[in-house]
């Protein structure tokens, strides 16, 4: 084949090898029944003229990636995780680069990043009960995560096994703790529509940490770097007037600072 | 025939199969050249523009595929009706260096090689899960169940990659057993049995390919969703006729096409209403987004037909030719289907991704 490769040779080409191909179990749904696949004969010429031209082949080079990317982009649904970061990624256009950078960082290890994040129910609905107001860590803690969760209030057994421990849950109070000590606190009330986040022990929380609250249907995820309280110990940060609804609270893991040097 | 014979005559046939095989070396050469041209030239930076190099590299592929050929020969199978069986086995063949060329790729943890892998085979994979798998078929719930557990036989693949032998089947057999294995696991494993057993166990093994990872990749998103919007926009632009162009997002968003042919008596407007709140829920972008990304398709609804459709086009004038004073927006679906609604949706979507295609290839 001497002469260059038509557009139409290209297209019938990349339709016969690529994407009008049949498998075993599966043949394309979407064709043209007018087009018929090119011959092995014709194939072979073509690729022979390719595998010498490097003007064709950067053509169909061309055509092929768009060819196999829009075929990938029809099928392809980003799932609820690649949603999440997705919104976090967009919001993260306003911010001030010190803290876009921290937060990128932040994100680049995904099991990371959701071993620190907790659920916030906000004035609405929950498993069919109306206006709850509710911070839970639904899934379970993996080894990669420093901080650990529970509900502040601890109740004695009314019945059964006296030594078992049961937690009375204040569900609009959560604890996170660090071994023994109890570092921070997430409130929410269902009033104000406030959720307040208290970082116990400074020293521990350096830089001023920041937080990603994530409205899990609609809405822009709210970023916050925390503020010194005066005269105390603490870091804090506090958002009201929340819409009511189901959130996701990240808040920036520290264990890099915990390695270095553990002020605990 | 004494046991010495026996071992002799196989010799013998072993180099006459050598010889046969060696025969169709330039036809395997000429395909795989061009294969890691246009699929992995980045893989092979250097050694495909370099001709020796990469015929070396080339010609090891073949040997290797000439000595598995030979250990799997029993299961090549002719095609009866086919006109020219010599090239039934080199397609084999080739199907065989294809294999080895992935593995190569994934062995070396090159993302393309998962990637080609999963996009040959993802759909063949789903379907043959969805066969096999015990349930209610065509529910959402069932949908998604087959969805996940084509993504972990993906996952699966690549932890244990290095355990395929292409001395004993394809790439596409192996996917077949850890797919199998994961659908007697589903029917057989009580749910609550199922989680921290493996998740403890394979937690290390981050995959390298993040359409099948669990963990979205911040760049890789990024360039998701940009991509998504040049193709939005690209469509609009140059997609073709509004109708046209609203069946493939709303193909994109539904899972089986008798779901559009079912909303086929709305009005076009209501239509697009609806399939722009369903687009943003399977979308790299919210709602606010896509009013902005749609707003010169939604322009296009409010204009009458006549406008619409080209003087030129006699045959779409002549076929629509009692609506033709109507604003696109009020007219149903239907309107534009013919007889077979679903052969409709297929011409539609091969004929605008074919468009962009063109206009890809002539830019």
């Amino acid at each position: 084949m001497k002469d260059h490769l038509t557009d139409e040779q290209i297209e019938n080409y990349i339709d016969s090898e690529y994407i009008q191909k049949k498998s075993v179990l599966y043949s394309p749904i979407d064709h043209d029944e007018t087009s018929t696949l090119l011959p092995m004969k014709e194939i072979i010429q073509m690729e022979d003229h390719l595998n010498g031209c490097d003007l064709c082949l950067s053509r169909v080079t061309k055509a092929l990636d768009f060819s196999i990317s829009f075929q990938e982009w029809i099928e392809e649904k980003p799932n609820s995780d690649q949603k999440v970061m997705i919104k976090i990624l967009k919001a993260l256009h306003y911010e001030d680069p010190s803290i876009k950078t921290r937060i990128l960082k932040w994100l680049k290890d995904w099991r990371v990043f959701m071993s620190n994040t907790v659920d916030v129910i906000m004035d609405t609905s929950y498993n069919g009960i109306s206006n709850i107001t509710k911070i839970l860590k639904k899934s379970p803690i993996n080894k990669d995560a420093t901080l650990i969760f529970k509900n502040p209030v601890e109740s004695f057994a009314m019945r059964g096994n006296v030594n078992t421990t049961f937690e009375k849950k204040r569900e609009n109070v959560l604890n996170g703790y660090l071994q023994e000590n109890n570092i921070l606190e997430i409130q929410a009330q269902s009033q104000t529509k406030t959720i307040q986040i208290t970082f116990n022990n400074e020293k521990f929380w350096q830089p001023s940490p920041i937080i990603i609250l994530i409205p899990t249907q609609s809405g822009k995820p709210i970023i916050r770097a925390a503020y010194e309280k005066k005269d105390c110990d603490q870091f804090e940060i506090s958002i009201e007037g929340l819409y009511p609804g189901k959130y996701l609270l990240a808040i920036e893991p520290f264990l890099p600072v915990q390695k270095q040097n553990n002020p605990l | 025939m004494t046991n010495n014979q026996t071992i002799d005559e196989t010799k013998k046939l072993y180099d006459e199969y050598i010889k046969l095989s060696a025969e169709q070396s330039s036809f395997l050469t000429t395909r795989l050249k061009s294969r890691i041209k246009l699929r992995f030239r980045k893989d092979f930076e250097g050694q495909s523009s370099d001709k020796k190099k990469l015929d070396k590299i080339i010609e090891k592929f073949i040997s290797q595929t000439q000595e598995i050929s030979w250990s799997r020969i029993k299961n090549f199978l002719y095609e009866e009706y086919h006109e020219n069986q010599m090239e039934i086995y080199r397609m084999w063949m080739f199907s065989i260096s294809q294999d080895l060329l992935l593995l190569k790729l994934i062995s070396k943890r090159k993302s393309s090689g998962m990637s080609e892998l999963y996009r040959e085979y993802n759909l063949p994979i789903k379907a043959y899960i969805s066969k096999n798998l015990l349930g209610v078929k065509g529910t959402e719930f069932f949908n998604n169940k087959c969805t996940d557990l084509m993504m972990e036989t993906f996952q699966r693949f690549e932890r244990y990659a290095m355990n395929f032998n292409p001395y004993k089947g394809t790439l596409f057999s192996y996917l077949i057993s850890i797919a199998d294995h994961l659908i007697k696991d589903e029917t057989t494993i009580p749910e609550t049995l199922v989680s921290d057993f493996n998740e403890q166990d394979e937690q290390d093994n981050t995959p390298i390919f993040w359409a099948i990872s669990k963990d979205p990749s911040p760049d890789q998103l990024h360039e998701k969703a940009s991509k998504e919007k040049y193709f939005l926009e690209q469509m609009i632009a140059e997609g073709g006729y509004p109708w046209q162009v609203l069946v493939v997002l709303l193909t994109k968003i539904s899972d089986e096409r008798t779901d559009i042919t079912a909303l086929s008596e709305l009005p076009l407007l209501k239509l697009f209403q609806s399939m722009k709140t369903s687009f943003s829920e399977s979308s790299f972008h919210d709602i606010e987004e896509l009013e902005e990304i749609f707003k010169p398709l939604e322009n296009q609804l409010m204009l009458i037909l006549k406008n619409v459709i080209p003087t030129k086009d006699h045959q779409s004038r002549g076929y629509l030719h009692d609506y033709l004073e109507v604003k696109l927006a009020d007219l149903p679906l239907s309107v534009f289907f013919g007889k077979d609604p679903l052969k409709n949706i297929r011409d539609w979507n091969h004929r605008v991704f074919k468009r962009l295609r063109k206009k890809i290839l002539e830019s």
